[in-house]
């Protein structure tokens, strides 16, 4: 049974028409055509499809978007401030913290949630924060450095 | 003779000043990847395009009595439904052994039945629940050894035997050796399946043009022979088969075979008349993708007092499952380890490739090396032990040395091995190891600790240089230059997330002089770019390099002879750094870059300029009966040290850190370098304490990410990089292949830490709690 | 995914109501990491466990979610967040055993989405349960595929029939601290301790607890320690994300000058149930539990029943219960 939802995604409000069982990763990707969110398991076991929901990262694949009309849901196609870049995504770019960069939408946008409580985590305080996020190609090495770096160059963006 | 003799060697460059080799310059694509908007496989859309789904068998070995799909083809929503029944048998991959759809009989749970495209996942999962098979069940055989036995039900009734093939190698007198040691030392070893994991599930897009051509999108490493394996899998011709790699989200060797959901796609896709895309799940991913190929080893090391390795012979038994893929070819590289890592005067190696109704299992990074590595290298510390002799010094006396051709016939030109020991033990603190083994954590605070710690270490030699596994190993590039002086490398080579195009752009900017964001590589697409082997055996900086520098020389050359002509200089004379071309004497004032490519366009007679190439390394197939011959024209070597500490009443294995020195030649990129080698540890920390693909009487039992488990952040170590630069004299600018070498030494290094906390030596891998808990109280 | 319709509950009563006249067809969700992940993507049913096609949400049910703190205990809202419960910071100066197992669970992503009610009332991680292919006792088929297969991380204590283990960390600890649980249904409000609340194979293998179909799990109430009371958790897992407890202890013990008083030891991960040791609570009565607490745990080796790949698994649960001991005194 398909229903109309009102989302309100990167700032902008959306009406779908959906049927109640669609993950919120099924909306964004088929319905608002943000792919940048990706299907790593669909089952909450890897964090690639981490969005913030009220700026707290959830896993998209479980979330149903019905339960989340009136939230305020941030993807990755709305991290950046317009044209520029948040400094999270420009130390990841710089410091090699993106391989394959299939797990890197979700890393970002829970290290996002992470920065934004706290602008300037210890590595132990990353580590912790970045734990559901499976990542195939770095050995994490390089996604800590580049966390680091953009709490070191941050005027976080509000 | 090697083609980069008509060249000037890259290596002479290297002392320009403005060298961008060696910089840590961010990866093409790396703010694409940042944003979200590079676009994956999963991401494509067609107008009209359909969703593919596979009905899988239901049991591991059985004839086919009957597939009734008329429910399924009723289903509203449902656009094609096909069978084996409807499809010709055409046999394809490695082995010749598998059809896309199965007709007479399947041979595992993962054979092919039936295929739906529907207008989406939902319907198209329903259609397959509608589908009825009807099977007559045979006996099936899990266990490799008893697949040889005599009587034994056949895989393949078209094969005398389950016994694919046997590989017999030796050199030296291995018989005679064992008697003439001075000590001798053997074991058993189990390695389990793996599996690669890429965070991005296989996928694959297949649409027909009217023409009848296919298009195919596909996370495959080797678009080329795709083509070919498509071509026989579904009878049409190679030239119509157009192949694109999308973005790729991690393949680590598993797309180096085609897979029976490829050619599937297509025959949806023809069926249909519309685009098919199938994106497997993420059990599907591990219940019908390849795996790294279990093992049962028997291997006998031998020493002489003096501490001179003396011999190794080492029989293997491998599961290959129900067909045979690339996977079969991985003795290769396995005995390659066993014959030549470390100075081996006498050596066997005997391996045996069975057929069984398991899953089947394929190419995976590494390609052998990882099992071989573990047997070899924690066998190396048993002998030394035995010896009496310190783990570091027993390799430093026996490791491989630059410019030496080992008994197998492999031509090592440059090698660090010895310099990536000694800095892996000193940046580990080896001179610690007494005070530190088998300690508790912290002796003072707490007696009564059961955590005990261990350092140890382990060495790998992996192809450096391609590997000439196929009857080439070349790959092809051409180098445009237009006339605002954006360069356009097309290049043969496959970018899986690795970051070797950036390599290669790097490599063309400093043959060009322009710079790094001058530079554009288009390497996505079989009807543009020229032929590459593919990529596999940490080849593509080397060979793509190579030919990428050929390529570039190529345009450089029509360049400079154009501006030498006019101004009636030698074009020797003349050189371009920064985009500014310049006389190497300052007679002639500087031409920018640009413009004189445009002075070559713009006029009469005028010509546009392409640069071409084309590097196929100076190796040989091994001998078809000895497997001897040079089969890479370099080695790279590494050496990683790890700390760990081990609670001996739960058998929990904490890795506290992993230095890792590894002799790449020279790196192109030192950032991506470390994040070939930093990927490789955390697969090789999976593979030593956490990771198994538990395959039980033919079932994956634990298809999901939840058990089966690849390390997270919190179960990383510290990792030191260390990055050992030997200048190999073929390599483009030195460069050695580094894509596989970090996963191969951590589980042996891991294994004797293990041994050295708590005197305990485990041969099973992945080394979890219940064995170490196993092995503990066994040596009680 | 199988497809079914969700319904927004308004009040406790609005949900019982649903699930009262949808019948054995609807489930109850909150928050959905095990039932819409675990159930419906993976397809796992059987004749004792049909689809379910309706859930009704009970996370908008404004009286299920939040803590309410009293002198004498806390009370929460069973569709109360993981994330939520664990960051409380006077949840974690009253019921640090509480807050340490939450932290454990899962991941950071999965704490922010799953609830309490969820976490105490989900399905068993068997790997033979959750494999499509194997019809077990427990999803209505007729054989236990672990008693002749893979168990290395099946029940080693009560096991019968069917040889789960209970998969909660929050249960575990719950237990410890003697919580109880305020259950709604069409029959009107009752409270259930959480000794009565969960329930072995032998009285219903198709269930893990005593919740009906019509009832929901409302709020949890903890009571405060008693002065002198400490606790601790432990959780093994050889992965230190996403993993469940291959053996989890909970300890919370009331002591005087060091002499074990009261209290309970609970172990995650060994049983079908969270698993009450009382042989080991036995061996501490009026002992000095720190010189105890080795000789104590190793009771638990005469309680434990291990099959045939999982002997390690009492050992492990051996070492723990003394280490946790240890840590809850030191």
């Amino acid at each position: 049974m398909k229903q109309v939802l009102h989302l309100r995604v990167n700032g902008q409000d959306h009406a779908v028409y959906v049927p109640a069982h669609k993950t919120l990763l099924e909306v964004l990707r088929e319905d608002l055509n943000l792919t940048g969110t990706k299907h790593g398991c669909e089952l909450g076991e890897c964090g690639a499809c981490a969005v913030l929901v009220d700026g707290e990262p959830v896993l998209a694949c479980l979330a149903l978007p019905i339960e989340l009309q009136g939230r305020e849901i941030t993807t990755i196609e709305g991290l950046a401030d317009g044209a520029t870049p948040h400094p999270l995504q420009t130390a990841f770019a710089e410091l090699g913290a993106a391989q394959c960069g299939y797990c890197t939408p979700g890393v970002l946008m829970t290290a996002k949630a992470l920065l934004d409580h706290n602008p300037h985590p210890s590595r132990e305080e990353i580590r912790h924060a970045l734990a559901g996020n499976l990542c195939r190609c770095t050995g994490y090495a390089k996604i800590y450095e580049a966390v680091e770096r953009a709490a070191e160059n941050a005027k976080m963006p509000k | 003779m090697s083609q980069l003799a008509n060249f000037q060697s890259p290596i002479s460059n290297l002392q320009s000043p403005t060298s961008i080799i060696g910089q840590r310059i961010p990866k093409l694509d790396a703010m694409d990847k940042a944003t979200g908007r590079a676009e994956y496989g999963h991401d494509a859309r067609l107008p009209g395009m359909l969703v593919g789904k596979i009905l899988y068998a239901r049991v591991p070995h059985a004839r086919i009595v009957s597939i009734d799909v008329s429910r399924a083809r009723k289903l509203p929503g449902v656009k094609a439904v096909i069978t084996g029944a409807d499809n010709p048998a055409r046999k394809f991959g490695y082995g010749m052994d598998n059809t896309p759809l199965k007709h007479d009989k399947v041979r595992c749970y993962r054979d092919e039945v039936a295929a739906v495209a529907a207008i989406d996942e939902d319907t198209a999962e329903e259609a397959l629940d509608l589908i009825q098979v009807e099977y007559a069940e045979l006996p099936a055989i899990f266990d490799p050894a008893a697949a040889l036995a005599e009587g034994a039900p056949l895989i393949h009734e078209d094969k005398k035997s389950n016994l694919f093939t046997r590989y017999n190698y030796s050199h030296g007198e291995p018989a005679r050796a064992f008697d003439s040691a001075d000590v001798v030392v053997e074991d058993d070893y189990a390695l389990p399946y793996v599996t690669h994991s890429a965070m991005e599930t296989s996928f694959c897009l297949a649409a027909f043009d009217l023409q009848g051509r296919l298009t195919l999108w596909s996370t495959t490493q080797i678009p080329f022979l795709l083509q070919r394996d498509l071509s026989e899998a579904l009878g049409i011709p190679g030239r119509d088969i157009r192949v694109i790699q999308p973005a790729i989200g991690g393949a680590f060797g598993r797309g180096l075979d085609v897979y029976p959901f490829e050619p599937i796609a297509a025959l949806l896709a023809k069926a249909s008349g519309k685009p098919v895309r199938v994106a497997f799940t993420r059990d599907e991913e591990f219940m019908a993708s390849a795996t790294r190929q279990p093992a049962r080893v028997h291997i006998r090391s031998a020493a002489k007092r003096d501490g001179t390795l003396w011999a190794r012979d080492a029989r293997l038994l491998l599961d290959a499952g129900a067909y045979i893929s690339w996977g079969a070819v991985t003795p290769l590289v396995m005995m390659e380890t066993v014959a030549s890592l470390h100075r081996v005067p006498h050596a066997r190696f005997d391996a045996d490739v069975v057929y069984t109704n398991n899953p089947p299992t394929g190419a995976m990074r590494g390609y052998g090396n990882p099992q071989s590595t573990f047997f070899v290298e924690t066998q190396m510390d048993v002998l030394a032990e035995k010896l009496g002799i310190d783990p570091v010094e027993f390799r430093l006396l026996n490791a491989n040395r630059p410019n030496e051709e080992t008994p197998q016939g492999l031509k090592i030109t440059s090698c660090g091995l010895r310099e990536c020991i000694t800095e892996a033990a000193e940046r580990i603190g080896w001179e610690r190891r007494s005070q530190v083994t088998g300690k508790p954590q912290s002796p003072i605070s707490n007696l009564q600790s059961p955590i005990r710690r261990g350092i140890g270490i382990a060495c790998t030699i992996n192809v450096g240089g391609g590997a000439r596994i196929y009857r080439s190993d070349g790959c092809g590039a051409t180098v445009k230059v237009d006339d605002f002086g954006r360069v356009t490398l097309v290049t043969g080579s496959t970018e899986i997330g690795q970051g070797s195009e950036t390599a290669l752009a790097q490599i063309v900017a400093e043959a060009l002089g322009v710079r790094v964001e001058d530079v554009a590589v288009i390497n996505s697409d079989t009807s543009i770019k020229p032929w590459d082997v593919g990529t596999h055996a940490s080849r593509t900086t080397f060979i793509a390099g190579n030919a990428a520098w050929i390529a570039a020389q190529d345009a450089r050359r029509q360049i400079l002879e154009s501006v030498a002509q006019g101004f009636k200089v030698s074009p020797d004379s003349l050189d371009i750094r920064d985009r500014m071309i310049f006389a190497k004497d300052d007679s002639i004032k500087p031409v920018a870059f640009d413009r004189a490519v445009r002075a070559m366009h713009y006029r009469e007679g005028g010509v546009v300029v392409i640069g071409n190439g084309w590097y196929d390394p100076p190796t040989k197939l091994v001998d078809k009966d000895t497997y001897k011959g040079n089969i890479s024209a370099a080695y790279g070597f590494g050496a990683q040290a790890v700390e760990v500490e081990v609670d001996v009443e739960t058998g929990k294995v904490r890795v506290l850190k992993i230095v890792a020195a590894h002799d790449v030649g020279r790196a192109i990129n030192p950032m991506y370098v470390e994040g070939q080698i930093e990927g490789g540890i955390q697969m090789g920390v999976g593979y030593a304490l956490t990771e198994e693909l538990q395959v039980r009487d033919g079932r994956v039992l634990n298809p999901t990410f939840l058990d089966y488990r690849v390390p997270t952040a919190l179960d990383m170590p510290q990792i030191e990089t260390v990055i050992v630069e030997t200048a190999d004299p073929e390599g483009p600018f030195g460069a050695k292949g580094v894509g596989e070498m970090g996963v191969t030494p951590t589980a042996p290094a891991i294994a004797n830490a293990i041994y050295d906390a708590i005197g305990v030596r485990l041969t099973r891998l992945p080394m979890t709690g219940e064995r170490v808990l196993k092995a503990i109280r066994e040596k009680k | 995914m199988k497809a079914f319709e969700l319904y927004d509950a308004a009040t406790v009563q609005d949900a019982v109501s649903m699930l009262s006249k949808f019948g054995p067809a609807a489930k109850v969700v909150a928050g959905g990491s095990d039932l819409v992940a675990g159930v419906m993507k993976d397809w796992i049913h059987g004749k004792g466990m049909p689809y379910p096609e309706k859930l009704i949400d009970v996370t908008t049910i404004p009286e299920m979610v939040g803590i309410k703190l009293a002198s004498d205990s806390a009370t929460i809202g069973a569709a109360t967040t993981l994330s939520a419960i664990a960051e409380s910071p006077q949840m974690q100066k009253g019921w640090r055993v509480l807050t340490d197992s939450l932290f454990s669970v899962a991941s950071p992503e999965i704490r922010n989405l799953g609830t309490l009610g969820g976490n105490i009332n989900q399905r068993p991680r068997c790997w033979f349960f959750r494999g499509e292919k194997f019809s077990c006792y427990k999803k209505g088929g007729d054989f236990c595929f672990a008693v002749t297969g893979d168990n290395r991380y099946n029940a080693i204590i009560g096991g019968e029939l069917c040889y789960i283990v209970h998969p909660s960390d929050a249960a575990t600890a719950l237990l410890a601290l003697n919580a109880s649980a305020t259950i709604a249904g069409t029959g009107g409000t009752r409270t259930v301790q959480f000794d009565n609340y969960f329930t072995g194979p032998r009285e219903d293998v198709l269930r893990e607890n005593i919740l009906k179909p019509d009832e929901v799990m409302v709020n949890v109430t903890i009571p405060r320690l008693a002065p002198n009371t400490k606790t601790a958790w432990t959780k093994l897992k050889f992965r230190q994300v996403y993993d469940f407890a291959l053996v989890s202890v909970a300890v919370v013990a009331t002591q005087e000058n060091g002499v074990w008083k009261d209290g309970r030891v609970v172990l995650g991960g060994v049983a079908p149930v969270p698993y009450r040791a009382k042989v080991v609570e036995q061996a501490l009565a009026g002992k000095n539990i720190k010189e105890n607490a080795k000789a104590a745990a190793a009771a638990i080796k005469t309680v434990a029943r291990p099959m045939s790949a999982n002997a390690y698994k009492v050992d492990v649960a051996t070492a723990l219960i003394e280490k946790t001991l240890l840590d809850a005194i030191a």
